[in-house]
């Protein structure tokens, strides 16, 4: 039952992001509305499959690479869909669909057997700190792909100036709430791991990247507001970000071996 | 003299800092911190002379990334009391501004009372002045940045203090042993790998006494739950399983039981014996018969299996036994049992005041860093017909901002 909700959820976004690809090609509203219903499924699929996925596990489904992922897809999922009330633009949904639908994928690459909570994950931090990285990445992802889209329309000389001006700045203001969002998990995981292993920080390889992730959003937003960059140069900061983001979450886990490799 | 301060709470100085600081970081993730020289130099064949000469090894404690983080510390200082100065300034300049600005936003009556009663309810503070009505944020809202860099240096002043002050030792003690460490004493009464419920837990119970005589009582510490006792705190740390084996000496009669938590010589005349050389938590039988052992677990050891080499009259013979199972070696007989499971507690000593300061940064930079991003930090103008505004943030943003207070979406 739960194989069969999460690959229905998968293949309805994979539709999401067809129709979202379809919407902007003929830019028809009939279609554009069409798509979002179909991500509006997609988000809902996924919420009832983390619902079902906690009920089975008897805890929060965020203890592994899979149930990290399946959340963040359904994280970015709604934030986009939130982000869709105030401005309508049919490239976030073309953008944040196929982003939800990758993340997944990495999902369905991952095990998916439940396994109980191992003793160092049984905090009431647990929830707090996995949740708040599950929204700092979605944040960051969601301003990437805006940032993307900014990087595409400002090559084209007709693209009115306000417009990637609201572009530049949704991007700014994302961006700064996954960093706040970064900063809880750092912090509550620093408070956890005093409480399990005894020590604020011990430089394990996802530490390591999480404070790296959050230098290179510091100097963003430092620059931004500070220096006052705006448009491309902050767009290419965005990318480079998310880069150091999903590297924080994937590449780690797979290069590295530490406290947070919890395979 | 006023060059170098300034260059040193410059962002362009602190962001250059940062760099190499990024750098050590990405190399400390890649190579695996504080091994042995000899696990370097079997895993990176050729260039664990350079892992090992520029301190790769242990990069986050060279004095090279140490005196970057102190700088940067200087930097993050006197960058906070800079800002700290500069606050008063700010905000009567964004006063000045949003009362002197040309360009004002159109405002009907009714937007202007939504607004005004929007930054009331927001604690703006109003001023009358001759040209018209000035509201400005909160005085605490200037002060975001300022906060987070304060909070950021704080959180760098608690990692030294733990770095010089805090100090660790790790105890491994069987069940119904006495450890002092120190002069505190250690009683455990009781180690379990799993709780009531049968899921994987590592809980001791112990009881603490410390110098003075003043005892914690009987007290269960576990993984995310350890015990703060006087100025130490005690955590479940690690768990191991001792190997237990019986001697029995024909000649004497003499019996004694021995858990060998470390490879060792077990011999009733000091030349014929047993090497003990570990006991693993299970193993697997493959198709040929052949045994391979399982190094690691977690839990209790289910299967466990011991690997041994027996010797006698200088012939070594190594062996496997299971629980049960005797050896005779010479005139003693050797009875290998279950094993036993022991905790390893770590002991921390940190000053109070060290978590007191780190904790008050942590929330410190969450506020700080609401108020950065989160707070309007402004002066708003309002006149019939129009407003204006200035303060943190470009125009775009501070319109966005008040738009958002009329009630206007973004």
């Amino acid at each position: 039952m739960l194989d069969i909700l999460f690959f229905g959820t998968l293949i309805v976004y994979f539709l999401a992001v067809v129709a979202h690809f379809l919407a902007l090609a003929f830019r028809k509203e009939q279609i554009i509305r069409a798509a979002w219903a179909v991500f509006y499924a997609g988000f809902a699929l996924n919420t009832v499959f983390i619902i079902a996925r906690g009920v089975t596990a008897g805890r929060l489904p965020l203890s592994n690479q899979f149930e990290f992922a399946t959340a963040f897809a359904w994280c970015i999922a709604l934030m986009a869909i939130v982000l869709h009330r105030g401005v309508r633009e049919p490239w976030i949904g073309a953008l944040t669909s196929a982003a939800a639908f990758l993340i997944l994928s990495f999902a369905a690459l991952q095990p998916r057997k439940i396994s109980e909570l191992m003793p160092a994950l049984r905090s009431a931090w647990f929830g707090f700190h996995i949740g708040s990285a599950v929204f700092s990445y979605s944040a960051f992802m969601i301003a990437a792909c805006i940032s993307l889209r900014y990087l595409l329309l400002q090559k084209s000389a007709t693209e009115e100036e306000e417009r990637l001006s609201s572009l530049d700045y949704l991007s700014y203001r994302l961006t700064a709430f996954g960093f706040l969002m970064l900063t809880l998990t750092i912090l509550s995981g620093c408070i956890w791991a005093e409480q399990a292993w005894s020590a604020f920080w011990t430089w394990d390889p996802k530490e390591t990247w999480a404070l790296i992730t959050w230098l290179i959003y510091a100097a963003y937003l430092h620059l931004r507001l500070q220096k006052k960059w705006r448009g491309k140069r902050m767009a290419v900061f965005s990318l480079i970000g998310i880069v150091c983001v999903l590297f924080t979450f994937i590449g780690v886990n797979v290069l590295f071996t530490g406290l947070h490799s919890y395979k | 003299m006023k060059k170098t301060l300034t260059f040193l709470r410059s962002m362009r100085f602190g962001l250059l800092l940062l760099l190499p600081v990024l750098v050590c970081s990405v190399l400390g993730s890649i190579v695996p911190q504080g091994e042995a020289e000899s696990y370097y130099a079997s895993v990176f064949p050729g260039s664990y002379h350079l892992i090992l000469g520029l301190g790769l090894d242990h990069v986050f404690r060279t004095w090279v990334f140490l005196a970057l983080t102190a700088l940067f510390g200087v930097n993050l200082l006197l960058c906070s009391i800079s800002q700290y100065r500069a606050v008063p300034a700010k905000k009567t300049a964004a006063v000045f501004k949003a009362l002197r600005a040309e360009d004002r936003e159109p405002l009907t009556a009714e937007q202007r009372n939504a607004l005004e009663i929007s930054l009331k309810r927001r604690f703006w503070q109003k001023e009358e002045g001759e040209t018209g009505t000035v509201y400005t944020s909160p005085a605490w809202t200037w002060y975001g940045s300022v906060i987070t860099h304060f909070a950021i240096f704080g959180i760098l002043l608690g990692a030294a203090g733990i770095f010089g002050m805090s100090r660790t030792a790790d105890y491994e003690i069987m069940p119904g042993e006495n450890r002092l460490p120190g002069n505190v004493s250690i009683r455990l009464d009781d180690f379990k790998v799993r709780d009531d419920s049968g899921r994987i837990d590592y809980v001791s119970t112990l009881e603490i006494t410390d110098a003075s005589g003043r005892s914690s009582g009987v007290r269960e510490i576990r993984v995310n739950k350890p015990l703060r006792f006087g100025s130490n705190k005690y955590y479940q740390q690690t768990y191991g399983a001792a190997g237990t084996v019986h001697v029995s000496v024909k000649a004497t009669g003499e019996e004694t039981t021995l858990f060998m938590r470390e490879p060792g010589m077990i011999s009733a005349g000091g030349k014929d014996g047993v090497w003990y050389d570990n006991v693993y938590p299970g193993y697997v039988i493959d198709e040929a018969g052949n045994i391979t052992v399982i190094p690691q677990t977690s839990g209790e050891y289910a299967d466990p299996v011991y690997y041994f080499i027996r010797i006698e009259n200088g012939v070594m013979t190594p062996m496997m036994a299971f629980p049960g199972d005797r050896v005779e070696v010479s005139d003693a007989v050797y009875t290998f049992s279950e094993p036993v499971h022991y905790p390893g507690i770590r002991v921390k000593t940190t000053p109070v005041w060290i978590y007191a300061l780190l904790y008050l940064s942590f929330a410190a930079l969450i506020a700080g860093l609401y108020l950065c991003f989160f707070a309007s930090v402004a002066s708003v103008s309002v006149e019939d017909g129009g407003w204006s505004a200035a303060g943190k943030g470009s125009e775009e943003e501070l319109r966005q901002r008040i738009n958002a207070f009329m009630g206007k979406g973004i």
